[in-house]
């Protein structure tokens, strides 16, 4: 029994030196964490052999702990990894794209700039509900003296 | 021959086989260049393997709690792997991790290219 045991444990770990050194090839930091995700799996069979010889019942919550962690950390590095070339950081349609192409094509740097933050324009739309005229800039909230949307468009 | 006797030796044959799957997958993703391959081997057997050590480990030991919790383990694996898995093969798709031009099936990319072409 305990021979049967050692070999597997020896599998395991020959497995786990292989998946290791995938991680340190792996060309990306996806395929790192495939193989991160493969480790953590392998932990968990490691783990189950020790309570198979051993017969303890103190490493369940280890059972536990290992199958979700490996989880977050691939879900995390999949939805926050961003783009190999940083000029594709939005996802634009061909046709959006065409557009925006046109409107840009005739522009140089004499141009005006599209926004300039150092100007202040009062009709610029103001999302954040502050009056930026009041004498109180830390007073939130609509300050509009009890208008109706219509009439603050057109007084 | 008792009920006990056929338990361990049907739970350590169990054993046996998850750890060789184990030892295959890991050959796999240390051989395979591409990213989906190397999911695809990782993955696939990875949960199989995992399922074979659990219920030899569940068979051995012969303790409730246990087999609970390796039940647990066996339904966590079941429903996290394809996600993550699912969650990865698209990330590296969208952030070009991934040769297009050496897909078979390319139904994502159809997808994609419609929604251009309603934008």
């Amino acid at each position: 029994m305990i021979y049967i045991l050692t070999a597997c444990m020896i599998m395991l770990v020959i497995a786990a030196i292989l998946v290791t050194i995938r991680t340190v090839r792996g060309p990306t930091s996806l395929d790192r964490m495939v193989s991160v995700d493969m480790v953590s799996s392998i932990l968990i069979g490691a783990v189950a052999l020790l309570a198979a010889l051993t017969k303890r019942s103190d490493l369940l919550a280890l059972f536990i702990v290992l199958a979700l962690i490996g989880f977050v950390g691939s879900m995390t590095l999949a939805r926050f990894i961003t783009p190999l070339d940083p000029e594709a950081h939005r996802i634009v349609g061909w046709r959006a794209e065409r557009e925006l192409e046109k409107q840009m094509s005739g522009r140089t740097d004499e141009h005006a700039p599209v926004h300039d933050m150092d100007v202040y324009d009062p009709d610029d739309v103001d999302f954040s509900g502050t009056n930026v005229d009041s004498d109180d800039v830390m007073e939130t909230g609509p300050q509009h003296d009890g208008a109706t949307p219509a009439e603050r468009r057109e007084p | 021959m008792n009920w006990e006797t056929i338990a361990d030796v049907v739970g350590i044959s169990f054993i046996l086989a998850g750890s060789i799957f184990t030892l295959i997958a890991a050959i796999g993703a240390f051989r395979y260049d591409d990213l989906l391959a190397r999911q695809h081997v990782a993955t696939k057997p990875q949960v199989f393997s995992l399922i074979m050590l659990m219920f030899g480990v569940s068979l051995m030991v012969r303790e409730a709690s246990m087999t609970w919790t390796m039940m647990l383990v066996i339904g966590l694996q079941l429903v996290t792997s394809p996600i993550s898995a699912h969650m990865m093969a698209r990330a590296g798709y969208r952030t070009d991790r991934i040769d297009r031009t050496q897909l078979v099936l390319d139904e994502l990319g159809e997808d994609i290219a419609e929604g251009d072409d309603l934008n």
